[in-house]
């Protein structure tokens, strides 16, 4: 019976590919150890995520390297000495990048204690920005900053409860999903505005970014479609561009709202240290933020990271290598590979994409590489909503996550935390909360044998 | 342990090994991997032994300091700090494959070594007047030292709670908090903070001296508590030094792992690369001092003898001996290195602020660079020495 289903869904798939999926004069991504086309590393250790690309030239080594210090050194609190780190918050969620990407990787969303890690909370109210993107609170700005220098106090202290929530496969194993309620703890600037809306968000890991930002506009574009037979319909999302002053195709976060690696980095440096650049000079107090406006500033003379800093840390994440698939000749990966198509996951999941001649480094250049992603918003149903439009995104939309890598978090990250709040315990359970669009791709994991559940898993688990 | 007479037996044993056999065919090695890990890690044993006592005898200084702050105690405590760091910087290859120094949890090197140090978290600091460019001292800051509220007893336990943020801490411990306390921000363009001694004067001017000398003995207690533990897990009986000896090649390919991504990616990228790029004079780790090159001096030269199997007196069996014996040209090459490096860094012109800025052909930044080369090669040359003794070693990855 279920074969007859998969080869039905099988048959499906091939005459419906029109959209998604790789382009027919692709070798088959299973052909294929090189996830990251050159810019590929064969590394499976715990420092797989820190690799930089092959072929930098002198000036591109040392600043990766420069780079990296940066990402990886603690911000302190202004004056200092050492007058280039300088100027932590006053609120903040982390001292540095590496504290949320912890190995270039992501770190757990909160330790055993419920005290968050790698994950904030992203606030808006009702209505939209000038720029076209969230409303942000009035007061505590669009996220949450538990943390304060000393003598400022932070927003509040942001708080999951979680809720299990038994289900079973179609053979009847039984497995629970983990339900979060979030919510925030003696918000210590008076209570939020009507209508806050509250979006967890963790630090994903940082790798291949050069390869995403070189694909060519047109071939994101190329695979939005109306919707298929399962419903399957990729949109863009399109945010404001600060340095361009101008409304783009986003690519890069949980909803696809940012435009560059370079305004990512910058706003993660405002927004989650506190530190302003050249791009957002300004600071995060808010007028009734007494003591935060009172604190002294980092900036020399007008923001605290200079551009060399930027662009080097920036430089660093679009350099770091991918690292290479593994098990390529195991039989049940690749049974799950051909699973991963025929239940529907690579309508959106998408495994090739190409980039274009313009490119940060040489290696990012011209490469056909497997991200498993179509950069795109996809409606992923009401359990994953966060009800919290993001530009053109909806509070049902996320954007598809690359899954490069995705075998390798527990091994560099010892955790094994999944989807944009890490509710997932693992691969299987992500899937489980897949909705929407993704309902019927995941009836079909749900409903499969044991054996070829697991051989999805292990075809994930080789990337 | 390993006595000069092995030592020189050693040698001849190499030496005649080499005379008999031509240079493409690997000799039998005349020292066992077991003799040098044994050696590796009686050495290291001993330089964190050495540290824990440095640290012990720096305290009594300070002690003397704090009975009677004066300008002449002063002196003598900053003296001794600089002393204090003498051997713990030569174990500093010996990070970067989660030994006891640095396995996280509890991570014990952030504890004792971390830069940059969070100064007005801990105590008043100085800036600029934008105005006026006047230099205005802030010692009603929220510093710890300085407003009671925030803790009111400073004691270790309490600083640890203090800090307890997550997962992420501000750096408010270790050598550099010392460094800190005796000589405070650095505020000319070249040369040390000049913090003065009535600092910690009960009659001094400045607010809470009091706690001031709390918040100094804290640290120097923990410094001493943090080295004592990583010191006992080197200790002949501690379960990890058992563990380490009786797994030769892991134990070697960690010892090679160390010394290559110290030298590369810490000495070389983050501490001397780092401020290559900013060219910032403060981008240093003995910032308040000014004596970050006696500090990157030692480090080479712990790579050195840990290449070497060498500590204090000792020459025992050393990594050399078994690349000698693998491949001697590529022990030629590496040794040559090794001493490249250290020459390097002492032809940088002191101090390391007033080098690091101008253009890249001043004096000062071509010789940083020439460091820099050196490191970066030298720790690459690590790794074909690993790999000549057949273990896989993984150089380029930063070092986290």
């Amino acid at each position: 019976m279920i074969k007859h289903r998969e080869l039905a869904l099988f048959l499906l798939a091939a005459s419906g590919c029109s959209g998604g999926g790789a382009s027919k004069t692709d070798a088959p991504a299973s052909a294929d150890l090189k996830s990251g086309g050159d810019a590929t590393v064969l590394d499976a250790t715990s420092n797989a995520y820190s690799n930089s690309i092959d072929r930098l030239d002198d000036t591109q080594a040392g600043e990766f390297s420069y780079g990296h210090s940066v990402f990886s050194q603690n911000w302190v609190t202004a004056p200092a000495t050492t007058s280039g780190m300088d100027g932590l918050g006053p609120i903040y969620n982390a001292h540095a990048c590496s504290s949320c990407h912890s190995k270039d990787g992501r770190s757990a969303p909160v330790d055993d204690n419920g005290v968050f890690l790698g994950m904030l909370l992203r606030l808006s109210i009702p209505g939209t920005a000038a720029n076209g993107g969230p409303n942000p609170d009035p007061v505590y700005g669009d996220q949450l900053r538990p943390y304060g220098i000393l003598g400022v106090p932070g927003d509040g202290t942001p708080h999951v409860d979680y809720q299990e929530t038994p289900g079973a496969y179609g053979d009847g194993t039984a497995f629970s999903l983990n339900t979060p309620t979030y919510t925030v703890e003696g918000w210590n600037y008076g209570p939020p505005s009507d209508g806050l809306m509250i979006s967890p968000r963790t630090g994903p890991s940082v790798i291949g970014l050069g390869l995403l930002e070189a694909v060519p506009e047109e071939e994101i574009l190329s695979n939005v479609h109306d919707a298929d037979e399962n419903g399957v319909h990729g949109v863009p999302n399109h945010v404001w561009d600060a340095a361009e002053q101008a409304t783009v195709l986003g690519r890069f976060g949980w909803k696809a709202n940012q435009p560059t690696t370079l305004q990512q980095t910058a706003g993660a440096f405002l927004g989650d240290i506190g530190i302003t650049s050249s791009l957002f000079p300004n600071g995060t107090c808010t007028p009734t933020m007494i003591r935060c406006l009172a604190a002294a500033s980092g900036a020399d003379p007008d923001f605290e990271l200079t551009d060399s800093r930027w662009q080097s840390v920036g430089f660093y994440m679009k350099a770091l290598a991918v690292p290479a698939r593994r098990n390529l000749d195991d039989p049940q990966a690749l049974k799950g590979e051909r699973l991963f198509d025929s239940f529907g996951c690579a309508s959106c999941h998408i495994p090739t994409l190409h980039t274009g001649s313009d490119a940060a480094a040489a290696v990012l250049a011209n490469q056909t590489f497997h991200p498993y992603t179509d950069l795109l918003l996809h409606d992923m149903g009401p359990d994953l909503a966060d009800d919290r439009p993001d530009f053109e995104a909806t509070g049902s939309q996320w954007r598809t996550t690359p899954l490069w890598g995705i075998g390798l978090i527990q091994t560099v990250n010892h955790h094994s935390f999944l989807l944009h709040d890490g509710r997932a315990r693992g691969i299987a359970e992500a899937i489980l909360w897949h909705g929407g669009e993704a309902a019927t791709a995941r009836e079909n994991f749900r409903l499969a044998e044991q054996v070829d559940r697991d051989a999805l898993l292990k075809f994930l688990n080789s990337l | 342990m390993f006595g000069i007479t092995e030592k020189l037996f050693a040698c001849l044993v190499v030496a005649a090994g080499l005379v008999g056999c031509s240079s493409d065919a690997p000799v039998t090695p005349a020292v066992s991997r077991a003799d040098v890990v044994k050696n590796y890690a009686a050495n290291l044993a001993q330089g964190y032994s050495d540290a824990v006592d440095d640290e012990t005898a720096f305290k009594g200084v300070v002690s003397t300091f704090l009975d009677n702050p004066g300008e002449d105690t002063l002196a003598d405590a900053r003296s001794s700090w600089l002393a204090s760091r003498a051997h713990y910087m030569l174990t500093e290859g010996a990070r970067f494959y989660d030994g006891p120094i640095d396995v996280d949890p509890p991570n014990y090197e952030a504890l004792v070594n971390s830069w940059p140090l969070d100064e007005a978290y801990i105590d008043y600091t100085t800036a600029k007047d934008p105005k006026t460019g006047a230099e205005v001292v802030d010692e009603d800051n929220d510093s710890i030292v300085n407003n009671p509220k925030l803790l009111r007893d400073i004691t270790a336990e309490g600083l640890d709670r203090l800090n307890a943020v997550g997962g992420d801490t501000n750096i408010s411990d270790g050598y550099h908090a010392v460094e800190f306390l005796l000589w405070g921000q650095a505020l000319k363009d070249v040369g040390p903070g000049e913090r003065p001694a009535s600092d910690y004067d009960l009659n001094g001017p400045r607010k809470n001296p009091d706690r001031r000398a709390q918040y100094l003995k804290v640290a120097v207690d923990g410094i001493i508590d943090n080295l004592t533990a990583v010191r006992d897990a080197w200790t002949p009986t501690a379960d990890y030094r058992v563990g380490f000896e009786a797994d030769p090649d892991t134990a070697l390919t960690n010892a090679f792992t160390g010394l290559a991504k110290f030298s590369k990616g810490e000495l070389g990228s983050q501490r001397i690369g780092a401020a290559y790029m900013s060219k910032e004079r403060r981008d240093q780790h003995d910032c308040f001092s000014s004596e970050t090159l006696v500090d990157y001096a030692r480090d080479a030269r712990g790579i050195q003898a840990m290449y070497l199997g060498k500590y204090g007196d000792n020459d025992g069996p050393g990594l050399n001996d078994l690349v000698h014996a693998a491949d001697p040209a590529i022990d030629q090459k590496l040794t040559g290195m090794i001493q490249a490096s250290i020459d390097a860094i002492d032809a940088i012109p002191p101090p390391f602020e007033a080098s690091i800025v101008g253009d890249d052909d001043s004096p000062g930044r071509v010789a940083i660079k020439n460091a820099l080369d050196a490191l970066s090669a030298q720790g690459d040359e690590f790794g074909v020495a690993a790999a000549a003794l057949g273990l896989q070693i993984t150089v380029d990855d930063p070092a986290e």
